[in-house]
């Protein structure tokens, strides 16, 4: 199923996984090199991509489908391959505990399944303009509590560079709310013209993902006063980023995004101006490709 | 009122719907039988709009789709989405605002809990709700009663007499014949893409004799179910 997902995105497996391997390696870089805390990080960004393979519907499925013996082998491998690169990287790195907590998370659930979803409701600010917010913000909880607790550490360690990172993941995040494509019928209940769909769209990620962003913003701005600009600069970026997520997926609605959108929005990470162009470019291609449904 | 032109629809070689020539009357209630597959669905996404199609498709209110309440047969809910979230992204949808909810909520729906926890009724019963509570004048509503309790059922019956009595068009499926018989003016049958009957409810017996002996035939006696 991975291997139909790359090359549905159009990317070869060889290529996908190479690429792979050199943004895991240089962002592990990158956050090793930046902060203290990157060990904790690491771990628990460790235990996020586990959790999916141990949700309980799955291994439900996968017991119903295997002998016991075969599937408690197929999922301790799994979790193993799953954890082995921060293992590794954590070991690399000296960091012997999380390396050592990580291990053990990875053998306990392949024991103990996750639960799919709790019952329990939990409040959003969000709930007035479904869907995107109120479910990523319930989905991510556990995250932006984790990213809170870091950009809290950052301020009280004294690092900017920390919490600057934390201000961008937190606007990563909000964009990945917009990955999931809905089905055709979601668009097709607005009443809206295409371009006053997109506009409501991105009123509703530029006020909600602000809400999410403003309290790490307000603590820089107060706490690292001479660096006001960068703060701002950051948070301007995460918007324009934002932004450009949400256009990319409505240019190709209801496809999923491919390796095109990808490139364009790469190239735009890697010059940020290039993203100012690229708004207009997917704002004109979204309208385009829209009308059919809301016309 | 809705009227159809040479409306054909193929999915590559195979074509659902051939050359459909109709006019669905205001103020009625119009009911779309036919086997699993027959095109039905197929039927009503193409009048939304929601499938690209052949021929041509009139309303007296334009655009059709913002003038539409379409029950899906299955609706989709959101993972981790209230009942009262959902019906905000409806009304939302279409520039409104609700005002009482909790006293229009006539299925007596946990709004408060996830969407995706209820029971296939209950999901049914929300969309329902959800098209219920913005303008329309037209409906399409597809197996409105799947999985439905009797008491939500005859709520449901009642709504539809209603929509018919306010003068909207109503176009309705089910795979229970009884209850189209009890509720349309004109039943439709879909076959090899096209309309084979078109009765209005006088007739309603003779289809549904005709539908059983074309669908049971003999297939009981095929199943040897005396022998087992």
């Amino acid at each position: 199923m991975l291997h139909r997902q790359m090359r549905a995105f159009g990317l070869a497996p060889v290529y996908a996984y190479s690429l792979g391997v050199l943004l895991f390696l240089v962002f592990s870089y990158f956050l090793f090199e930046k902060s203290s805390v990157a060990p904790y990080v690491y771990g628990l960004l460790g235990l996020f991509i586990l959790s999916p393979l141990s949700l309980k519907k799955r291994t439900d499925f996968l017991r119903i489908c295997f002998h016991q013996k075969d599937y408690l082998r197929m999922r301790l491998m799994e979790n193993l391959i799953a954890t082995s690169p921060f293992i590794v990287y954590l070991l690399i790195e000296m960091a012997f505990l999380p390396a050592f907590l990580l291990l053990l998370m990875g053998v306990s659930l392949v024991l103990i399944p996750i639960p799919d979803s709790f019952s329990r409701v939990i409040p959003t600010p969000f709930g007035k303009q479904p869907f995107e917010f109120p479910v990523g913000f319930r989905r991510y909880l556990g995250l932006f509590l984790l990213l809170y607790f870091v950009a809290i550490m950052g301020f009280s360690v004294h690092n900017f560079s920390l919490v600057i990172f934390i201000l961008i993941i937190i606007f990563a995040v909000s964009s990945s709310f917009y990955s999931w494509i809905e089905p055709k019928y979601y668009v097709w209940i607005y009443h809206f013209r295409e371009k006053d769909f997109l506009l409501s769209k991105l009123r509703t990620a530029v006020q909600y993902s602000s809400i999410l962003a403003l309290p790490v913003l307000l603590a820089a701005l107060v706490f690292f006063p001479d660096n006001w600009w960068i703060s701002i600069l950051a948070y301007l970026l995460g918007l324009v980023f934002l932004i450009s997520i949400l256009l990319a997926k409505y240019t190709v609605f209801p496809k999923q995004p491919g390796l095109p959108e990808a490139l364009l929005l790469t190239a735009g990470l890697l010059f940020p101006p290039f993203l100012v162009w690229l708004i207009f470019h997917f704002f004109r291609k979204a309208k385009k490709n829209l009308k059919p449904l809301l016309s | 009122m809705i009227q159809l032109q040479k409306l054909s629809k193929s999915y590559g070689p195979k074509e659902v719907l051939d050359n459909i020539n109709i006019t669905f009357e205001a103020g009625k209630i119009h009911g779309i039988v036919g086997a699993n597959g027959a095109g039905k669905t197929t039927l009503f996404r193409c009048i939304a709009g929601l499938e690209n199609h052949l021929g041509t498709i009139r309303a007296d209110q334009q655009p059709l789709k913002n003038h539409l309440g379409f029950l899906v047969t299955n609706p989709f809910v959101f993972q981790k989405i209230t009942g009262r979230e959902y019906l905000f992204l409806h009304v939302n949808a279409r520039g409104k605002t609700i005002k009482d909810l909790d006293q229009k909520n006539i299925f007596d729906l946990p709004l408060d809990e996830y969407a995706a926890h209820y029971s296939t009724g209950m999901k049914k019963k929300l969309a329902l709700l959800a098209i219920l509570l913005t303008p329309n004048d037209y409906y399409i509503l597809d197996e409105p009663f799947n999985g439905v309790d009797i008491q939500s059922n005859i709520i449901i019956t009642a709504i539809i007499k209603e929509l018919r009595a306010l003068g909207k068009t109503i176009l309705i499926s089910s795979h229970i014949f009884a209850t189209l018989s009890d509720l349309c003016d004109t039943i439709y049958h879909l076959k090899g893409g096209n309309f084979s009957r078109i009765v209005s409810d006088e007739s309603f017996s003779s289809l549904e004799e005709e539908m059983r002996e074309v669908s049971i035939g003999n297939r009981i006696e095929q199943l040897h179910l005396d022998q087992l």
